[in-house]
């Protein structure tokens, strides 16, 4: 026996027994093998309820912790701003295709940043953290922006008690030596899109011109890396067919000082170019186990290792992180379009599907309820009957509204690793945890 | 919890021993993991208790037991009258029962209290197993010393006193000891012969496991609770500290059955049911038994629920408002629409001309009947008990309803200087004190004002006049209303509202009146009435005399009072008073004569 699940609960065996994870509310118990073999038999059976009363008899409820209430009108928290909808390189598997979102090449203006800011910074109360995050196309095509919009928001942001938190996500082609400068002096974290070492990243990103990119970017990193401490510098690897090399990519990246490396699979590009299919996304949920055994080996040994889809998973196990949304898209975050438009997320730019209202009107109240609605996991099949729901939230609703879910049984496989690796964890490096709450 | 995950860690296979099936892991599990008892941070020390009533456990009842073995009783001088039984009395020794001088009791300490513990554990078991068993159970022993860390604090006051402290004394010395070893001396009173003298080694008990913060196990079940009060329950009945219920509610109108009548204000339109006042907190709810309460605390407590009783129906107990019981839904009395005068100057017309006579005339009116009840030492007759009590329970009823009336009559000339004062079109104030000729009896309908005795067809006229909604309380209403607008000041208002519900007051109990007299209807005379005439102004001289006192003192009272000149005013009242006085006892004289004052002549 190595899993079995009913919606309420799943069951996995790890190195030292049994455990099970009482879905409503992410709870991970450790049980005893006659309780386990109890519940096997019941399970076996096919008698999903028989296997609740056997738990609550023992004082486990299978709910306590979901309400089933959404969100009402949550404050805006975090916004993306796409301050140019344009890009340099000629990505094959671009969801904002080369920027620009299916349309024309846009920048954004100073109206539309300062109205959006100021919308954001006044629906946080003094004390409070809000979250911006300059994405494109490429950000820094429009780097007189961001260095303005930025220092607005400080300034602000100051006058109100509020605290501004900034993020860019760059192909890291126009990044100089003044922008590491500016990104640490206020604390940016930077991501830079980097999809393996120079022959994987160059076939994947590309010039415009068709020439590689990847020397470029590595000449720009430096001064980023020189910022040290004050810059969080993590690289996100776009996952395709053609670059399922996980654990070369990650120790290569972690070599070059990246401060985190994380995967994220393509699972919709325009076109269709580079998705991944069925048998690809086998070969990466076996990549993703092997880093994810070199992380286990790694903190078991006390020594760092920023594999940070392990890092995350980690920390939301251990917090028991539980919801019915995959991410704050459409709730308190929400994508600016260059012209000022309000979207669920910066995926979902100039797509009508995810419109709510813009920076000078605020958020559509009722487009943002008919989406908290609707995108609730409890909503969606075949999400509901589903042991992972509410770790997984129901998977991006970018990639799910225009191709659907292919990739559930990595996703149920992934969690089911990593419940396994909370559990190794925990046991044999439970320092790890101390600081996590 | 920590032994299981130790477990864990050594990879033992899991669960079976202990009865522990389930071990939570991450954070939302801890939370949601139920364990039995308390949190290991709350310690008995820190409840929130004291030693009366305490709220969750009585103190005292932990240091009961600071020395493991013994068993005292703190007796104060609340438990006895004998000063010779105060102090610590130890109970019974216990060293086989209690659990802290078992072997196995070693075992849960940590190693520096074991090391402490061990030894003196060992000896005292001995000792208090051995011969003291036999020698403290004979005769009353009690605490004589305590001794700690050098330091002995005697249980007596000093010399020359050397009388025994109160046992809540020697409870706080006993509190004041720290945990570690303890030296105590026990001495037995009321020996004969020489004292017999007992010294123990021990240890200040540890209240709490030191590892499972679980309470000793030598307290047996409900002893730390045994002489706390019922919060909510008995302290309907007990509280004495001022503290949970003490602002209960006390005596109470009943509750209003649906569907009956109700005077306006809300009180029963029956009389007797609307001038009966209960017990709140009466045992027997039954509203037939709903009996008037009694005027002291000793005589209604025997008819209070008692404790049991009110440990199993305290939710019969009413919620109360307005001073009467609330049973189910409460609605709030309506206030009634009236039509504001036109005008300041109506209004004030209205109180001068009308109002002011009327409370006069009735005032007069009232004191005139209650000379022409029978005296209460009147002859008795055998074919009517209770007659000379009945006469004077109206007598009574009749001169409270009088003075009432003295007192609007002033509300009614307060009201009249107030508005002269602040609107200078309507003054100058002049003291209203005379008698109207007559007396309105609804719309467009009235009655020559008339000194007359307490005749059947008068009670009605006077209850006629007193009922809500009738003429005098409809004219109120109509102040009422015009001094709810903004110009007016607002206690303006309150004092004719005041009006208002006293007028309610005199329609009960001049139904209530009628309901007494009811023995003696169509009886020809009326037994209860003395065959009163008016008298003369000649005869009545000296009652006349008192009377125009009494209007002197009132209208410079008045006057002073409306000009703000409080002392004389209040000289005067005074003055007005001790008149009121004399005017009693003169109407009294001549009612023996069987005459009545001629206050106004007759028509």
């Amino acid at each position: 026996m190595t899993s079995s699940s009913v919606p309420a609960l799943h069951r996995f065996d790890t190195l030292i027994g049994p455990h099970v994870l009482m879905v409503d509310g992410s709870r991970i118990y450790a049980i005893d093998r006659g309780l386990d073999r109890d519940m096997h038999d019941l399970l076996a059976g096919a008698k999903p309820d028989a296997v609740l009363d056997l738990l609550s008899r023992h004082g486990l409820s299978a709910e306590g912790f979901m309400t089933g209430d959404l969100p009402q009108d949550p404050p805006m928290r975090s916004l993306s701003l796409a301050v140019a909808q344009a890009c340099n390189l000629g990505c094959t598997y671009c969801y904002a295709e080369q920027g620009s979102f299916g349309g024309k090449a846009a920048s954004m203006g100073w109206d539309v940043a300062r109205d959006a800011l100021t919308r954001l910074i006044d629906s946080a109360a003094s004390g409070e953290q809000v979250k911006i995050a300059f994405l494109g196309g490429e950000p820094l095509a429009n780097r007189a922006l961001i260095r303005q919009a930025t220092e607005f928001a400080v300034a602000f942001a100051g006058e109100r008690g509020v605290h501004p938190a900034f993020a860019i996500t760059t192909n890291g082609t126009l990044v100089s030596p003044e922008d590491a400068v500016f990104f640490a002096r206020h604390r940016f974290a930077v991501t830079v899109s980097m999809d393996g070492n120079e022959e994987a990243h160059d076939r994947q990103r590309p010039f415009r011109n068709g020439r590689g990119s990847y020397r470029r970017i590595l000449a720009n990193l430096a001064p980023l890396f020189e910022q040290g401490e004050a810059l969080q510098v993590s690289a996100r690897v776009t996952v395709t067919p053609r670059n399922l090399a996980l654990r070369e990519t990650l120790d290569h990246l972690i070599g070059l000082g990246f401060h985190s490396v994380g995967f994220s699979p393509v699972l919709k590009s325009p076109g269709g170019t580079d998705e991944m299919q069925m048998p690809d996304l086998d070969v990466l949920l076996g990549q993703m186990v092997e880093c994810g055994e070199a992380f286990t080996a790694k903190m078991i040994a006390g020594e760092t290792y920023p594999f940070s889809n392990m890092q995350t998973a980690m920390r939301e196990l251990h917090r028991g992180t539980h919801r019915p949304y995959p991410c704050g898209a459409g709730a308190g975050y929400f994508g600016v379009s260059a012209t000022g438009g309000l979207f669920a997320c910066h995926r979902f730019v100039e797509d009508p599907k995810g419109a709510m209202g813009n920076v000078r009107d605020g958020i559509d109240r009722d487009a943002q309820r008919r989406w908290l609605e609707s995108r609730s996991v409890d909503q969606q099949e075949p999400c509901r009957q589903c042991w992972a729901r509410y770790l997984c939230g129901g998977g991006c609703h970018h990639e799910v509204i225009h191709r659907g879910r292919p990739a559930c049984d990595y996703i149920r496989g992934w969690l089911h690793y990593c419940l396994q690796a909370y559990v190794a964890l925990g046991e044999r490096a439970p320092g790890l945890f101390a600081a996590m709450r | 919890l920590p032994l299981a995950i130790n477990r864990f860690r050594r990879g033992e296979e899991w669960g079976v021993t202990d009865g522990t099936k389930i071990f939570p892991r991450n954070l939302t599990a801890r939370a949601a993991h139920v364990v039995a008892g308390n949190p290991d941070i709350s310690r008995p020390e820190d409840s929130v208790g004291n030693c009366f009533p305490g709220l969750d456990m009585d103190v005292r009842n932990l240091d009961r037991r600071f020395f493991p073995g013994l068993v005292f009783e703190f007796i104060s001088d609340g438990d006895t009258p004998e000063p010779d039984r105060l102090g610590a009395l130890l109970l019974y020794p216990d060293g086989r029962g209690d659990t802290d001088l078992q072997p196995e009791y070693l075992d849960q300490l940590e190693p520096a209290d074991r090391a402490l513990i061990a030894p003196l554990r060992a000896e005292l078991f001995k000792r208090l197993i051995g011969d003291l068993q036999g020698q403290l159970a004979d005769g009353t022993w009690y605490l004589d010393w305590i001794e700690q860390g050098g330091k002995r604090i005697s249980t007596r006051a000093p010399k020359p006193d050397n009388s025994p402290l109160d046992g809540i004394v020697v409870w706080r010395l006993v509190r004041g000891l720290t945990p570690g070893e303890v030296s105590i001396g026990l001495s037995r009173r009321g020996a004969p012969g020489r004292a017999q003298r007992v010294e123990l080694k021990g240890w200040r008990r540890l209240f709490t496991g030191p590892r499972t913060g679980v309470l000793s196990r030598a307290y047996q079940p409900g002893e730390l609770m045994m002489s706390m009060c019922s919060p909510w329950q008995h302290d309907f009945r007990d509280c004495a500290c001022h503290y949970w219920a003490s602002n209960r509610p006390d005596v109470v109108h009943g509750e209003i059955e649906i569907g009956e009548p109700t005077l306006p204000g809300g009180l029963p339109a029956d009389p007797v049911r609307a001038l009966t006042r209960l017990d709140w907190m009466r045992a027997d709810r039954s509203r037939a038994a709903a009996a008037a309460v009694l005027n002291t605390l000793d005589a209604i407590r025997p008819f209070q629920m008692d404790h049991f009783q009110i440990n199993r129906t305290w939710q019969d107990l009413n919620i109360v408002l307005n001073n009467t019981e609330i049973g189910s839904l409460y609605l709030p009395p309506t206030s009634e629409i009236a039509e504001p005068y036109g005008s300041p100057a109506e209004l004030y017309g209205v109180i001068r001309d009308t109002l002011a006579p009327l409370e006069m005339t009735l005032a007069l009116e009232y004191i005139y009947a209650s000379f022409s009840m029978i005296p209460r030492d009147a002859p008795a007759d055998p074919r009517w008990p209770g007659l000379g009590e009945h006469a004077e329970f109206v007598r009574q009823y009749l001169l409270l309803t009088a003075v009432n009336e003295m007192q609007h009559l002033r509300w009614a000339n307060e009201l009249l200087w107030v508005l002269a004062r602040t609107n200078s079109s309507l003054g100058p104030y002049a003291p209203v004190l005379r008698v109207a000729p007559s007396i309105p009896m609804g719309p467009g309908q009235s009655r020559p004002s008339a000194l007359r005795a307490l005749e059947p067809e008068v009670l009605e006229s006077f209850i006629a006049v007193e009922e809500p909604s009738g003429t005098i309380d409809g004219a109120y209403a109509r102040v009422v209303a015009t001094l709810s607008r903004p110009e007016y000041p607002p206690h303006l208002r309150d004092l004719a509202g005041r009006i208002i519900s006293e007028g309610t007051e005199h329609f009960t109990r001049f139904r209530e009146i009628r309901a007494v007299l009811k023995v003696y209807k169509d009886v020809v005379p009326a037994p209860y009435l003395r065959p009163l005439l008016l008298g003369s102004p000649g005869q009545a001289a000296a009652a006349l005399g008192a009377y125009q006192a009494i209007v002197n003192g009132l209208s410079s009272a008045y006057a002073a009072m409306a000009v703000g000149d409080l002392a004389k005013g209040g000289a005067a009242l005074v003055d007005a008073r001790q008149a009121m006085t004399t005017l009693l006892a003169a109407g009294e004289t001549l009612a023996g004569q069987n005459l009545g004052i001629p206050f106004w002549p007759p028509a």
